[in-house]
């Protein structure tokens, strides 16, 4: 009797010990990790990727977790959109189809029992198919089970949504899946711009499932156009996080009450895919470049588009060689031609260097008056039919002619522009933009092409580069500004892909705008950095295209997350 | 998660631990007592012991995560009721990702404590005590390897530390004598500490860094151990 005792309490003994080991074991893979050292199951790793009950993914998986450690396997998992909750793997557990109905209804809690014994949970269970988190460690064995007959990873529903091929391109997907380190910012983007038609049928899908939308028209419409969606949609596609908020505007007064109000809001960046011509003096001066300088001071980065205007721009000093007080363009020609299509209508804009002195309100004012004036050509013959004549007597005039022409015949009909000196102590530099036609223009002159507020300083202007090739688009409006500074800043991809204007479909400087805007608002919601700070960053990091350096096409380089 | 839940989910390990750690001590108990046939006695006056112990830490703060943790006890006795103790205890554990605090990671604690025991001998057998002292925290941290390697991989470099610290810890325990110098022990500590931090992150390609300080990462915890110690007359 005392000797069975003596038995008892050894075997006691002996079964507390392993109790004691299971202490020093970690936490919650304790079990699963012990299991896997005794399994007599466990197969070398070359084996596992024939391994006839599991997926090569998750085969690739266990060899690289055998070989390379949990580290590497998960870095792995993570490049590959593999769903981890905490350390454990979700995959769906296939079992046997078995024909009894006892044998079917013991598959599953036999598997239940034993993905728990392993560490393992299971989530969910429909018919043969058991979802299941497992430690990567126990997937082997779950798989040599008998009422086991796959184990693969859970089938994936995609949305039909539309990417911007810009997102591959700049690299932003490889910072989509970063772990924010030290940031928990919602980072708040605003799309300024003038329509945002159709855009409550993409929330979910194109945009996120909430936006804040305001109108500052005074209709208070927002579906006035398709523009403002699109740019929309590349932000979203490039930070998908961000919380968007779609502003409209038609007229600069409410541009101003936008702005304000987007202060207000504690908007981070706006992405601005909008020019104006004759709203400043191209040295990053007037009333648009005023909104932008006032959200930089409120911390605001603003990204503008360059404009798509390279082709129909002419600039150059009041030349009158033959004394009648017309500028005389190359060769003594007065006229600078235009083509203007059957039933199209042409906006000219003409300013010239005598703005006067801002103060932040209002210039001073012009007191060398020029005109704009229009002629049909029929035949070899120039027919005078219209002129803007503003009057500029220094008492805060601007330096502006402009008039839009229809043309509601059914043929193209050629117009002629010529430059008259009104009134004027000096020879200005004079610039003219054409908006409504295909470029080029007669006498094109590309350099200095920027619309406002792309001059200002306080901006991130953008020019277009291919989204295939990296080639600067040939309409994409370059520098420099009218005081010698280099712009765009940036280029960044045009001819992406969206639901707006599908496939390859939404070209130009608008398009590049949101990717950028949408760039900082990635690396503002991922990193602790400021936002000045990363503009620097991505200074580093752009691409060097064109000329070597800094230059006016592509600014510091394409834009570049990698 | 909430609290709660994180407390139910380590409930288990804890039974567990408690189960077999207590179950294996008493066991071994039984049988020492059975083939020392010996006298019982404990510590009386003056003495010297060296023990282990091997538990569970765990942390209020659900940011913690618990785990296993053991140690090594040196104890100086001048009466059979007031002692001096010094432990040295290691624990590992994993950090989830916090924005103010720390990022996701692996925290090792090593706190060297100097404790007060008053014991108070209830039986020949055992022996309850309570323990009040000063500790000094070795803490190390090192971030997800994931979280690094991801941001390696767009060109970033993180790094984040945990400084050392001091604190305050309590708590008491059961002495229950095996035999004439061995006991087992049953302890129950809580610490209070609270350490400084500092984190950086560093653009490889511009060298811009920025970088942040938190000053107050709470560590309070809670260790549950069980041991032995055997006392040198």
């Amino acid at each position: 009797m005392k000797k069975h005792t003596k038995i008892f309490r050894l075997i006691i003994l002996g079964l507390a010990f392993s109790g004691v080991l299971a202490i020093f074991l970690p936490g919650q893979s304790a079990a699963s990790n012990f299991l896997a050292m005794t399994s007599p199951t466990q197969e070398n790793a070359g084996d596992l990727y024939k391994h006839p009950k599991i997926k090569s993914a998750l085969c690739l998986l266990i060899d690289i977790f055998r070989n390379q450690g949990f580290a590497a396997m998960k870095l792995m998992a993570t490049k590959h959109n593999i769903e981890f909750v905490g350390d454990l793997l979700r995959v769906t557990v296939v079992t046997q189809s078995y024909s009894s109905g006892a044998a079917a209804d013991l598959a599953v809690p036999r598997l239940t029992q034993r993905i728990t014994a392993l560490g393992g949970k299971v989530e969910t269970s429909y018919g043969n198919d058991v979802q299941s988190l497992l430690p990567i460690d126990a997937v082997v064995q779950v798989a040599e089970e008998a009422w086991v007959r796959q184990i693969r990873l859970p089938l994936k529903p995609h949305t039909c949504v539309i990417t911007s091929e810009g997102v591959a391109k700049t690299g932003a997907y490889s910072w989509q899946n970063l772990t924010p380190y030290h940031n928990q910012n919602v980072v708040k983007v605003a799309i300024l711009d003038l329509g945002f038609t159709d855009y409550e049928s993409l929330l979910g899908t194109e945009l996120p499932a909430s936006v804040t939308a305001k109108s500052f028209r005074s209709d208070l419409q927002l579906e006035t156009n398709v523009h403002g969606t699109a740019c929309a949609e590349i932000v979203h596609d490039m930070a998908p996080a961000a919380q968007l908020y779609l502003v409209n505007f038609n007229t600069d007064t409410e541009q101003h009450q936008a702005v304000d109000w987007l202060i207000a809001q504690g908007v981070n960046i706006i992405s601005y895919s909008i020019g104006w011509a004759n709203a400043g003096d191209g040295k990053g001066t007037g009333p648009i470049t005023e909104d932008v300088k006032k959200a930089a001071n409120a911390g605001i980065t603003w990204c503008s588009a360059a404009g798509n205007d390279a082709q129909v721009h002419w600039e150059g000093t009041f030349n009158d060689t033959d004394s009648n007080n017309y500028h005389n363009f190359p060769d003594n020609d007065e006229y600078l031609e235009i083509t203007l299509p059957a039933q199209e209508n042409i906006l000219v804009s003409m300013n010239w260097d005598d703005w006067g002195t801002w103060n932040g309100t209002e210039y001073s004012g012009s007191d060398n008056d020029y005109d704009l004036l229009f002629y049909e050509k029929t035949g070899d013959t120039w027919s005078y039919f219209l002129k803007s004549e503003n009057l500029q007597n220094g008492f805060g005039a601007w330096p502006t002619e402009d008039y839009e022409i229809e043309n509601p015949t059914s043929h193209a009909i050629t117009i002629g522009l010529r430059i008259y000196k009104h009134n004027a102590a000096r020879n200005c530099k004079m610039e003219i933009f054409v908006w409504g036609i295909d470029g080029p223009i007669e006498y094109n002159v590309p350099a200095g092409s920027l619309t406002i507020p792309a001059d200002s300083p306080f901006c991130v202007a953008l020019g277009a580069s291919d989204v295939t090739t990296d080639a600067y688009h040939y309409y994409s409006s370059r520098g420099p500004t009218h005081d010698g500074r280099i712009k765009p800043d940036f280029a960044a991809p045009s001819g992406t892909s969206g639901w707006t204007y599908g496939d390859h479909g939404f070209y130009g400087t608008s398009a590049s705008t949101p990717h950028m805007a949408g760039a900082f608002a990635l690396m503002k919601g991922k990193t602790p950095y400021s936002l000045s700070q990363i503009l620097d960053i991505l200074i580093a990091r752009a691409l060097d295209l064109g000329d070597p350096g800094q230059d006016n096409k592509f600014g510091k380089g394409r834009l570049n997350l990698k | 998660m909430t609290k709660e839940r994180r407390w139910a989910r380590s409930l288990p390990a804890l039974v567990f631990t408690l189960f077999f750690g207590l179950s294996s001590i008493f066991t071994f108990a039984a049988s020492l007592e059975t083939y020392q046939n010996a006298e019982k006695t404990k510590p009386s006056s003056s003495h010297i012991g060296l023990g282990f112990l091997g538990g569970y830490w765990l942390f209020p703060n659900s940011q913690y995560g618990g785990g296993a943790a053991f140690g090594a006890t040196f104890t100086y006795g001048f009466s059979k009721n007031i002692a001096i103790e010094l432990a040295g205890i290691y624990f590992k554990g994993n950090v989830k990702n916090d924005p103010n605090a720390l990022s996701k990671g692996k925290l090792t604690i090593i706190p060297l404590q100097l404790s007060l025991l008053w014991r108070f001998p209830i039986t020949k057998k055992l022996t309850p005590y309570v323990l009040v002292g000063a500790s000094y925290f070795l803490n190390s941290f090192s971030l997800d390897s994931a979280v690094v390697s991801g941001w390696n991989a767009v060109g970033f470099t993180l790094t984040e530390t945990v400084d050392m610290t001091f604190g305050f810890h309590f708590g008491g325990g059961l002495e229950f004598a095996l035999g004439k110098a061995l006991s087992a022990v049953v302890d129950m500590r809580y610490c209070l500490a609270k350490a400084k931090g500092n984190w950086s992150m560093k653009d490889n390609k511009s060298t811009i860094e920025t970088d942040g300080t938190f000053n107050n990462l709470k560590l309070n915890s809670v260790m549950l151990a069980v041991g032995l110690k055997y006392f040198f007359k």
